[in-house]
């Protein structure tokens, strides 16, 4: 029962020791916020500035263009169908990029590798959440890259 | 010693788990802990539960199996010598799990590494003025530079769109502070396509250590997939708990968590820059500490499209500058973040914003008690953008020194 008693205050010493690391004035007031919802989805992603070859270089580019912001994910992607033949661009790549909720635009970069040299492509562009749901934009106009 | 600030500022999101709303109850809870005349083992897991971690014990062990046995246990004759054992054994674990697991989150969250105490907070409260430079800094940060898309600054950033949307002039913050406390991280995950940093030693520990371990059996061949190596439970990580994450892997290669970027200027007074020429505080940066200053941060993520070179570290081509006008091909090129890489900022922008980085290092308002106590040299001479280049040795050459060393 004595060891008992001292095994106690020992537990009771550990308990004191621990509280005392743990004083009002160490504790932070801040709290990070919960991750937060999707924004609102735009009601019609436009392109604000057309798309172009920001980067041709070896066997890789870099196709460019903005948007208005798209609202939905943060996470988004960027998305090029491309091709050989403009009525059939069957090969599509995407890159990952994060909106600014507060950028009324958004500027969308995707790189492009393994293309062939000499060789004219066509492609259109678009942009998607992180689940893969398209934004939509009417890239109307298709632009040879040589 | 490679500058990843993402100890402090590490609150969790969500916050389920804070503690914060709560504390005088979970105080209470220990308290009665301490007072209790039957210590269940059962109160007592859920008491420390509260305070957020993985507990050591198994909760099933403690929860079902010992509760039911609690009210057999209240009526039994041999109740002390349990408690006994239960003292011995169990509540030295459960204290261990309080100490190594609770405290630990305390600490993180405490006011001792999490502090807001920096120019920028002050800024926040209204009780200091960003300098000319700074304030430009700033509105690059939240706009041209597009930096707080990821490294979220709390604020409102809405330059005003242009007529006929808007009125007012591109730029201005006119929306009101989301968060008085920003973390500076989105705490989500990018592939910046940095180089391989072939100084890191990490490459050389081929051969088993005195205590027979070897680090890196794969020398040079290793490549860090970041997230993807954990996914796919690869070389290094920790198992993966969940096999359905497992097809997530690939289109996480070559990400890491987004670092705060809070203290990421943090230097002692005796050095009070990371920058060159100094005297300062040398530091590296990202996860492999390739970048040696924030000149060099910047103007990689401003320029590493604008410079792209099929080489490794220490062989760009003749009439370019390595971190200046070559940036090496990246460790893991799929799955590139593309929000930065082209970002059109001058020179005088880039050191505008490293002229606002500076002013997230805390201790401005609230001095860190030891802050003076480095007694190590400073860095002199040299420039930030070159900062650490006198350094470097083709990564090819590295490859047949490692390569002689493991031959010995």
């Amino acid at each position: 029962m004595k060891y008992l008693c001292k095994t106690r205050v020992f537990f009771i010493l550990v308990l004191t020791l621990c509280l005392s690391q743990l004083t009002p004035a160490q504790m932070s007031r801040h709290i990070a916020k919960d991750i937060p919802p999707p924004a609102t989805r735009a009601a019609r992603v436009q392109l604000t500035e057309k798309p172009s070859l920001e980067l041709f270089r070896n066997n890789e580019a870099i196709i460019r263009w903005t948007s208005n912001n798209p609202g939905g994910t943060d996470e988004h992607f960027g998305v090029v169908n491309y091709g050989t033949d403009p009525k059939v661009l069957e090969q599509t790549v995407t890159s990952h990029i994060r909106l600014n909720r507060n950028h009324p635009c958004t500027v969308f970069r995707v790189r492009m590798g393994g293309l062939k040299p000499a060789t004219t492509y066509y492609y259109t562009v678009d942009s998607m959440e992180a689940n893969g749901k398209r934004d939509g934009v009417k890239s109307k106009i298709t632009t040879s890259l040589k | 010693m490679v500058a990843q600030p993402d100890i402090s500022y590490r609150v969790p999101t969500p916050s389920k788990h804070s503690i914060l709303p709560s504390i005088p109850r979970k105080w209470a809870c220990l308290t009665r802990l301490a007072s209790h005349t039957g210590f269940r083992r059962r109160s007592i897991y859920r008491c420390l539960r509260r305070f957020g971690a993985t507990p050591l014990i198994s909760p099933g062990r403690l929860t079902l199996r010992q509760s039911a046995q609690l009210p057999e246990e209240r009526r039994s004759s041999a109740r002390a010598p349990r408690q006994l054992r239960y003292l011995q054994t169990t509540a030295p674990k459960q204290i261990m799990f309080l100490i190594t697991g609770g405290s630990p989150s305390f600490l993180e969250r405490s006011d001792d590494i999490s502090p807001y105490t920096s120019k920028f907070d002050a800024f926040l409260k209204g009780t200091y003025t960003l300098t000319s430079d700074e304030m430009a800094g700033y509105n690059l940060f939240r706009g041209k530079a597009n930096c707080n898309s990821c490294h979220l600054d709390g604020r409102s950033t809405a330059p005003t769109p242009p007529p006929p949307e808007g009125t007012a002039p591109d730029s201005v913050d006119t929306g009101a502070a989301a968060s008085t406390a920003p973390p500076f991280t989105c705490f989500g995950y990018a592939n910046l396509g940095l180089p391989k940093n072939p100084r890191d030693a990490f490459y050389y520990q081929t051969t088993p250590d005195s205590l027979g371990f070897t680090a890196n059996p794969g020398g040079f061949t290793y490549t860090d997939y970041g997230l993807g190596t954990f996914l796919r439970s690869g070389f290094g990580a920790a198992p993966n708990p969940n096999s359905n994450w497992v097809q997530y892997a690939a289109s996480s290669d070559g990400k890491f968590q987004t670092s705060t970027a809070r203290n990421v200027a943090l230097a002692p007074p005796r050095c009070p820059t990371t920058e060159a020429p100094g005297p300062y505080f040398q530091k590296e940066f990202f996860h492999n500490g390739y970048i040696k200053s924030l000149k060099q941060l910047v103007h990689f993520y401003n320029t590493r499209d604008v410079y792209p070179y099929a080489v490794e570290s220490g062989e760009c081509p003749a009439g370019t500058v390595e971190k200046v006008t070559c940036w090496p091909a990246p460790e893991v090129p799929q799955n590139q973040d593309m929000t930065i890489g082209k970002l059109g900022l001058t020179d005088t922008e880039e050191d505008q914003i490293v002229a606002f980085l500076q002013t997230l290092s805390d201790g401005y308002t609230k001095p860190y008690p030891f802050i003076n106590t480095y007694t190590g040299a400073c860095t002199t001479g040299g420039t930030a953008a070159t900062q650490g280049n006198s350094t470097i040795i083709p990564a090819s050459v590295l490859r047949r020194m490692a390569a002689l060393q493991s031959a010995k």
